[in-house]
């Protein structure tokens, strides 16, 4: 059993769609609706949408 | 955890899995993908991260798969989801208690960086082999 590490540096602040075997961004935007526009451009396939948080971005410790 | 919402979705988003929510929240920007009319959504006022949100909800198709890739098994399961805009979290869905803890039985552990999610089911043959 083994955890998922993301290869997300160099995107901060960025919508990635990150494969979901490597784990390493195949696209990028800076919009959800910009990054699907990308995606279905491209037909990418296999890879999940995330943000990735800006460098100055406090840590998220929960939403309650 | 990667969650597809509806079949026409053409990538999975990351979803949280938080049993602090009451209710499955989405993205707003995910409505326009799914295609849903924002006009037919019933609207709940909700409290979330400190401020007072307007969700709409609506009923959707969620898609579960047993393995990272978007091969092999899924499971699939239609509930209301409520959306929220703006969001400006790293992940675009809230699986929450209604919507996906009342589906599944969920176990976490840092230390393995796992969540394992199984059928109800599947937890109480667990807890009655042990007789509890």
């Amino acid at each position: 059993m083994q955890g998922r590490v993301l290869h997300v540096e160099g995107f901060e602040g960025k919508v990635v769609a990150v494969d979901m075997d490597n784990d390493e961004v195949v696209a990028s935007a800076d919009s959800p609706e910009a990054l699907m526009r990308i995606v279905r451009a491209k037909r990418i396939q296999n890879a999940m949408i995330l943000r990735v948080p800006a460098a100055d971005s406090p840590l998220r410790v929960g939403l309650g | 955890m990667p969650i597809r919402l509806g079949a026409e979705q053409p990538l999975p988003t990351a979803a949280l899995v938080d049993s602090g929510s009451e209710h499955t929240l989405a993205a707003g920007w995910l409505m326009d993908e799914l295609g849903i009319d924002k006009n037919s959504t019933d609207r709940l006022t909700l409290g979330i991260g400190g401020r007072v949100v307007e969700a709409r909800f609506a009923f959707v198709t969620l898609r579960l798969h047993r393995d990272h890739s978007e091969g092999g098994d899924f499971v699939e399961w239609t509930t209301e989801v409520g959306f929220i805009e703006p969001w400006d979290a790293e992940f675009f869905v809230i699986l929450g208690q209604i919507g996906f803890f009342d589906n599944f039985s969920v176990s976490m552990s840092r230390t393995a960086l796992t969540v394992h999610v199984e059928c109800p089911e599947a937890l109480y043959y667990r807890l009655a082999e042990q007789g509890l």
